[in-house]
């Protein structure tokens, strides 16, 4: 029932990759997750196509800026968690989803180019924040990262988000090879084996960190809420 | 501080498990749907870029390239005065001359001048046109 958006208006910077990492992270934990493939070349709906539907996880597809809004409600209403993946373009599909979002996350790679693009989808999730008057939690991603060394370009650039006060998720996803071949061999990194990867367990434990860090951003219930929920289950 | 993700913060999956049973019900359905405000924010930040067509929606028709023997012609009409000429217009550095042309030495500069026309007619990149494209007119141009 919570809505978690990919959003950025430059494509390649590890929206799908993140959405279904994350997917996969939280259908291990034994929670429903709907992905919402609003990408209109719809890489999730072809990842389902490899091995079939995912136990867990459910593809909503075909979304323009007419359903998006109806799609996000029916898929908070048939799973506890609703990751949106959009399109990187800067389109008002993508205000949309943010206005329907309680967290966004903005993935990018650590070149300037990205950054200078994940600033303007900050600065469309503040007006809306100011616009519906609530707060709208969001949170930057790196992706792609090396897991060796970060490039002075790297470094750069996070200091220049730190200095402007841009919230950045404390994991990156790093480069793996157990990422890419979700889109090759289908499935999520569980059903992946050590023989068709190399550093499984690796791109396993980033992963379970990643959600680990989104799950701790989203809001969280009241404790008389959260009480009565527990009495009512 | 931005920091990489290594091994050293272990999440054990039962605290994933406790995390999901905390999040709230979706706060954000509870905020109404105002399409006109949503817009005009969209707008203000410059998010008024149109997506791209769905898949399966209608997409600009690709001139096919006719393979040679089906209709294909190889010479396109080209006047030997203009390969010629197209060849004299060759700069130092361009793909017929030094380590790039390894790649395909069969091929004469007239090919190129004539894959050159073929792009231009039928507006087909480049990089498509050059595998098929270059291996039919060699083959014809060769045999």
């Amino acid at each position: 029932m919570a809505v978690i958006s990919m959003a950025s208006p430059k494509g390649g910077v590890g929206k799908t990759t993140s959405a279904l990492v994350l997917a996969g992270e939280l259908a291990q934990a034994g929670s429903t997750v709907t992905l919402i493939d609003a990408d209109p070349n719809e890489p999730l709906t072809m990842w389902e196509q490899i091995r079939g539907p995912r136990e867990g996880i459910t593809i909503r597809n075909r979304i323009d800026e007419e359903n998006i809004i109806d799609e996000i409600e029916a898929a908070r209403a048939e799973s506890k968690m609703v990751i949106v993946d959009l399109e990187g373009t800067a389109g008002v599909l993508v205000t949309y989803a943010i206005t329907r979002s309680d967290l966004v996350l903005v993935p990018l790679q650590g070149s300037q180019l990205d950054a200078v693009q994940a600033t303007r989808a900050v600065r469309l999730i503040r007006q809306n924040e100011k616009a519906l008057e609530r707060d709208i939690p969001y949170a930057l991603v790196f992706t792609r990262t090396s897991a060796a060394i970060q490039g002075r370009t790297f470094k750069h650039v996070a200091a220049e988000l730190e200095t402007a006060r841009v919230d950045i998720c404390p994991t990156q996803l790093i480069e793996r090879e157990a990422f890419r071949a979700l889109f090759s061999l289908g499935g999520t990194l569980h059903d992946l084996r050590d023989a068709d990867v190399s550093n499984l367990d690796m791109a396993k434990e980033n992963a379970e960190q990643f959600a680990f860090d989104v799950l701790q951003r989203l809001p969280k219930k009241t404790k008389s809420r959260a009480r009565k929920a527990g009495r009512a289950a | 501080m931005v920091k990489a993700a290594t091994s050293e913060a272990p999440a054990p999956r039962a605290g994933l498990s406790a995390l999901l049973d905390d999040v709230d019900d979706g706060p954000a359905a509870k905020s109404p749907v105002d399409r006109d405000t949503i817009k005009a924010v969209s707008e203000e930040v410059g998010f008024t870029g149109v997506p791209a067509k769905p898949k399966g929606g209608r997409k600009a028709p690709v001139k096919p390239v006719p393979a040679v023997g089906q209709g294909a012609d190889v010479s396109l009409g080209m006047a030997e005065d203009e390969v010629k000429r197209r060849v004299a217009n060759r700069r130092p550095g361009h793909r017929t001359e030094g380590p790039k042309v390894q790649w395909n030495t069969r091929i004469s500069e007239e090919h190129f001048a004539m894959i050159d026309v073929l792009r231009e007619r039928t507006g087909i990149p480049y990089g498509k046109l050059a595998e098929r494209a270059i291996e039919l007119l060699a083959r014809e141009l060769d045999g």
